[in-house]
């Protein structure tokens, strides 16, 4: 709701920025209650897990680390992106970069603070954690990850901090709306900021030191957690490039979580003048380049292992190349690499649009492909064949699986037209895909080493030998991710997730540095 | 007549006699265990079986077993000699604490155990020294609760740093609030 008093402190330009400050609809209402449901329940389960132990989750002796830590390394990696990308444009002086760097900023303070947790529910008893603390060594990368996330709070935060400073100044002198404790937070975080000369000056000296500083803290930190597996002997972990390994997917599935990000906010709080289709399609190109070097590490990470087949790794690559996790692992580098990059890509080229001319490719046909390959997907998920299980082999099953492929391959050159006349919804399915599969490829990358250790499993019942989260563990991940979501929410709800002072300098002159910025704050 | 049926009753009951009591002496009553150490640092165990009256039996299964740090180890099955003795050779390497050797027979099971060496439990406060560890770790560099003195200075000089520059910012941040 836009009132007139609103519209007498700001100009419309502003007014529109603050939107996801002023407007709370049904709508947002609505997802607030559903996070916090989802919370609670999460809630619920930790509190059954405390209560009766890790006994309630799928997590054994063998398989200590399953769900929790792939979400850790998760929200590490999607944190990654926010901090970094915006430091690198801002050094480079990427005019184009100013509208979604708060955006980018937010997701790494909130990812990071659902990923710290993650380590704690893992340990079973919250308090454990004093223990790396008073107990921890130094040659542990357990208390390497500790410092550097730590670290890597602070100083994101400061760096998102740091740039709100002029904005929360113009929220502290015009905006009138919300209860008294808003407006002494504003008086708080504003640090008495008039738009002085030398003001200004400091928070140039600042943000000039904290873009340079965080790129090297943000790196390290996935780097750090990388080790927590790379230095380990473990099959699959033994690895000397699984610190840039994590890097590239950390970046990777960061870039997707930011394009994610633009396309709810432009599309909740109608955002179309600042964030713009060539906002979509600079950040495909940098998906797209991510992804390929991810894709790249990848193919890199596994074909030497795989070429050597070394006995102690041999279990562990047949359970991902065509054991157990075979479907996983497949999943991850088809539905979230190839496919984000090609829907990226594809739309592009003129000739896709000449795609939807052909009668196969008309809507009712793609349509029925999907239908079909849905239904069969569903019933590949459901049904359990037991001659599959007695003589291992089932023909059935096989290729329905490939007739999906086949449909599912259909269908996709089907809907390239209608992504090429979308290309923000191309972007944003990319970019859910990516993140998709990037969860999954954590888990890939987690279980199946810890299901296929040196020395073999034996004398313990087989649930403890195969890893199968149970609903606690679930419920946890969700409520986590509902965190994480609620979070970035109540921040768009308490300061402008678009920068009001630096998209307006972006306005009157395109290509201006940092100085020209600041000078331009509210105050000024 | 009656004399010959008498005398062929009497050898009948004694051949019995001396088969059950054949029997019964066959059966593995006692186990003893020995222990040599070779100049190489191998240990033979030798397990003898012998009967109720002392006399050894021959081609008995003994089961050898070790209780090591972690639990029971199941070393190895050897079979008894003619003069009741069965072997096993203990690698240099493995060190249990107290070395078992078990003989079934109809009747039951009888076993023996030597203590080769005293269990030690260390206490949590104790730490192992850096020479234990550099012996037993494939990782001696890092495995070790010892850290050498080259990884708390690059950590805190990496640290230190970024911290010192945090400071330096939040001083800057200080001094944008009381500027006037």
């Amino acid at each position: 709701m836009r009132s007139p008093q609103l519209r007498e402190q700001f100009s419309d330009r502003e007014v529109q920025l603050l939107s996801s400050l002023t407007e709370s609809g049904p709508g947002f209402y609505g997802l607030v209650g559903f996070l916090l449901a989802v919370i609670a329940w999460g809630i619920i389960a930790y509190s059954i897990q405390l209560r009766y132990g890790l006994g309630v989750t799928g997590l054994r002796d063998y398989v200590m680390w399953g769900v929790y830590i792939t979400n850790f390394v998760f929200f590490i990696g999607v944190s990654h992106v926010g901090a970094l990308m915006s430091a690198i444009l801002r050094i480079t002086g990427a005019e184009w970069r100013r509208p979604i760097t708060r955006m980018a900023e937010a997701i790494t303070f909130a990812s990071l603070l659902m990923g710290a947790l993650m380590p704690v529910v893992d340990m079973g008893r919250p308090d454990r954690i004093l223990n790396v603390l008073l107990h921890g060594r130094l040659p542990s990368p357990i208390l390497w990850d500790i410092l550097s996330i730590t670290t890597y709070l602070t100083g994101s935060t400061l760096f998102l901090y740091v740039p709100m400073i002029p904005d929360i100044a113009l929220l502290r002198d015009r905006f009138a709306q919300g209860p008294a404790w808003r407006r002494r937070l504003y008086t708080v975080l504003a640090l008495g900021w008039k738009g002085t000369e030398e003001q200004r000056h400091r928070l140039e000296t600042i943000m000039a030191v904290m873009a340079v500083l965080i790129i090297p803290i943000a790196v390290s930190v996935h780097t750090v957690v990388s080790w927590i597996f790379g230095m380990t002997l473990r099959a699959g972990w033994n690895s000397t490039i699984f610190g840039p390994y994590f890097v590239s997917g950390a970046l990777f599935s960061g870039a997707a979580a930011v394009v994610t990000a633009m396309a709810a906010f432009r599309w909740a709080y109608h955002l179309e003048d600042y964030i713009t289709e060539s906002h979509f399609r600079r950040m495909g190109y940098l998906v797209i380049a991510l992804g390929l070097i991810y894709a790249y590490f990848t193919f890199a990470e596994y074909l030497t292992p795989a070429y050597k087949m070394a006995t102690h790794e041999r279990g562990y690559l047949t359970a991902v190349f065509s054991g157990p996790y075979a479907r996983l692992f497949w999943f991850t580098q088809i539905v979230g690499v190839l496919l984000p990059v090609l829907l990226l890509t594809l739309p592009r080229i003129s000739w896709v649009r000449r795609l939807g001319d052909l009668p196969l490719f008309q809507p009712r046909p793609i349509l029925a492909a999907l239908a079909t390959a849905t239904g069969i997907s569903f019933f590949l998920l459901i049904s359990r064949s037991p001659v599959a299980a007695v003589e291992n082999v089932d023909t059935i099953r096989t290729v329905a699986l490939w007739v999906v492929f086949a449909l599912g391959g259909w269908s996709f050159l089907g809907l390239l037209p209608i992504f090429h006349t979308w290309p923000i919804t191309a972007a944003v399915v990319a970019s859910l895909l990516v993140n998709i599969g990037a969860w999954m490829k954590r888990f890939v990358i987690i279980v199946p080493t810890l299901e296929n250790p040196f020395l073999p499993i034996q004398n313990v019942p087989v649930i403890w030998a195969i890893y199968k989260p149970t609903w606690v563990e679930w419920s946890i991940t969700a409520a986590a991710l509902a965190g994480f979501v609620l979070i970035y929410l109540l921040f768009s709800k308490l300061f402008p997730i678009v920068s009001i002072w630096e998209t307006r300098e972006a306005v009157m002159e395109p290509h201006t540095v940092i100085r020209k910025e600041v000078s331009d704050a509210p105050g000024a | 007549m009656r004399l010959g049926r008498n005398i062929v009753a009497f050898g009948v009951l004694v051949a019995l006699m001396g088969y059950v009591l054949a029997a019964s002496a066959a059966e593995p009553a006692k186990v003893i265990l020995e222990v040599q150490t070779d100049p190489d640092g191998a240990t033979q165990v030798v397990a003898k079986v012998v009967d109720d009256l002392g006399n050894p039996i021959p081609e008995v299964m003994i089961n050898f077993k070790a209780r090591m740090t972690f639990g029971w180890l199941q070393l190895s099955e050897a079979s008894t000699d003619e003069e009741g003795r069965a072997r096993i050779s203990l690698p240099s390497s493995l060190r249990p604490q107290e070395v078992v050797a078990e003989a079934s027979g109809e009747t039951g099971t009888v076993q023996a155990a030597i203590k080769l060496r005293e269990a030690h439990v260390f206490e949590p406060a104790v730490r192992p020294g850096r020479a234990i560890l550099r012996h037993l770790s494939p990782q001696p560099g890092f495995i070790s609760p010892y850290p050498d003195s080259v990884l708390p200075l690059v950590l805190g000089l990496v640290l230190g740093t970024i911290w010192a520059i945090y400071g330096y910012v939040i001083w800057h941040l200080v001094r944008i609030r009381s500027s006037p």
